[in-house]
């Protein structure tokens, strides 16, 4: 269950904290999940704790079809993860190497005795589930300022700039990938047939 | 052989966990201040854990410290209280071993001490266990005696998915010889007979004992065989159809109203003997289809009164 999993994340932290392992145990979640009282339980233990433990919300503001105006105070998590003694730090989720830096710096942080919420913004081009098909209406300028900074978009052009690939190479691999994983879908496809 | 009371034998069965087992940990409330200062202050801090009262969590959390090998004990402070983790225990922890298709075990022990006749009110003195009956790869313990409630607590943590321990603190000052080994969870037969056949757990199946004695005494010597449950899921039934051929005459006892818990499954299982097997039609002697007052909870649940009643027009 939503929720659950992070009291089941923050007990991996636990299991690593009782027997002294230099390891972190880190959870990914929405920012609909605020609504579920896991999290807050699990963020009141795990902060009183100091449990080597790190919480990554991706936070695109939109719960499903409600935007966050809707269902919170602030559009940041952090005011809420705070007052139960975590690390926080607020993180451009649309940028790999901004991600990489303050997942680097979460793990230092939580090895050394606090647990760590990274409140990552970043936006969802696309429906929440396949399996709702949820609209969300009027939110054509808000696509469109966000499609300016998608993630892989802004990785290619960084790496491109940097001179550690060209923009060729990046089409081959992507071609590559693709190929592979259309010939794994056919061959499990081919499998399930059976 | 030792003789303890089933309130020590709980508490032996945890100090001889916490020393056999050196991956487990107890999560509770004052624990290291009070209730287990001396297990804190042996295995320190690390395995005996202070938390808040964040029942969701703390139950969450010991699936994830099972996830990576550990072993828990999670004391709630009542068993009514299982409703407030009602997510963690099946969504979390019942079903860990069957979504990691059995890779990963959940040796998780969930202790709900039953809070009877102590005046804590409907929002307080619950069994609960019957709520979570149909839920599979549950275990779920109502220890009657000390021996039961000394080798279910360690059988238990050996088992690969968790289990809810009710123990009954009304019986807590009942003393029992404790058995010389694990029997694996089967049930006890706790009194011999051949003329009426007692299925109960818990405080019931001490009180079946009960009536089994006085029945004794006004001159049914030898009439009344006793079976304690013990793990009420899974159900040994094996020894309840043994026990039930064996006099043709069943009464089954249990707290909770009758709606679900062991005794309606037992009627049904029963119903599997081969057509006289039975003399007549297993009864059940529940507990009121009701809350509890908190003023007295005596006359909505099986006394020593009404189970001998039971007993005597079953043996008709």
């Amino acid at each position: 269950m939503i929720g659950g999993h992070l009291a089941m994340a923050a007990g991996l932290a636990l299991a690593m904290q009782s027997e002294k392992q230099s390891a972190v145990s880190l959870a990914f979640f929405g920012d609909g999940t605020l609504g579920s009282g896991d999290l807050h339980e699990t963020m009141h233990i795990a902060g009183m704790w100091g449990l080597p433990l790190i919480l990554v919300c991706e936070n695109n503001g939109w719960e499903m079809s409600t935007p966050w105006s809707k269902v919170r105070k602030t559009r940041a998590l952090i005011p809420y993860a705070e007052p139960f003694g975590f690390a926080t730090r607020n993180v451009d989720g649309n940028d790999a190497l901004d991600v990489y830096q303050a997942a680097r710096w979460a793990r230092a942080t939580a090895l050394g005795g606090q647990p760590v919420f990274l409140d990552c913004f970043t936006f969802r081009f696309g429906l929440y589930s396949s399996h709702f098909g949820e609209v969300r209406p009027g939110i054509d300028e808000e696509l469109q300022e966000w499609e300016k900074r998608d993630p892989l978009k802004r990785m290619a052009d960084w790496l491109i700039a940097h001179h550690v690939v060209s923009a060729d190479d990046l089409e081959r691999m992507r071609q590559e990938e693709e190929a592979i994983l259309e010939k794994t879908f056919e061959q499990v496809r081919a499998e399930v047939k059976q | 052989m030792t003789t303890l009371t089933y309130r020590d034998a709980v508490a032996k069965a945890l100090q001889d966990s916490m020393r056999d087992e050196p991956r487990l940990i107890i999560i509770g409330q004052n624990l290291t201040g009070h209730a287990l200062k001396q297990l804190a202050d042996t295995y320190g801090a690390e395995r005996v854990r202070d938390s808040s009262i964040s029942e969701s969590a703390m139950v969450g959390m010991a699936v994830g410290a099972a996830m990576k090998g550990m072993k828990v004990v999670v004391m709630i402070a009542y068993a009514d209280i299982a409703s407030v983790c009602h997510m963690a225990i099946v969504q979390s922890a019942a079903k860990l071993h069957y979504l990691t298709n059995g890779r990963l075990n959940c040796p998780v022990l969930i202790r709900l001490p039953i809070a009877r006749f102590r005046g804590h009110g409907p929002e307080g003195n619950e069994i609960a266990a019957s709520w979570f009956y149909n839920v599979p790869d549950l275990n779920i313990v109502m220890p009657g005696s000390a021996s039961e409630a000394y080798w279910n607590f360690r059988e238990a943590l050996q088992r690969p998915t968790p289990t809810l321990f009710f123990e009954d603190r009304s019986i807590h000052s009942r003393a029992g010889e404790i058995a010389a080994n694990n029997s694996g969870g089967r049930a006890q037969i706790t009194r011999s007979g051949d003329k009426l056949t007692i299925i109960a757990a818990g405080r019931t199946a001490a009180l079946a004992e009960d009536a089994a004695d006085e029945l004794a005494k006004q001159g049914n010597r030898g009439a009344v065989e006793v079976v304690s449950l013990g793990f009420i899921k899974p159900l040994d039934s094996q020894k309840v159809f043994q026990a039930a051929s064996k006099t043709g005459r069943v009464l089954i006892v249990q707290d909770e109203p009758a709606w679900s818990g062991y005794a309606p499954y037992l009627r049904c299982l029963l119903d599997e003997l081969p057509a006289g097997k039975l003399a007549v039609a297993p009864l059940i002697l529940a507990g009121a289809d009701q809350y509890l007052p908190f003023y007295d909870e005596k006359p909505f649940l099986p006394s020593l009164e009404s189970v001998i009643a039971a007993a005597r027009q079953v043996m008709k």
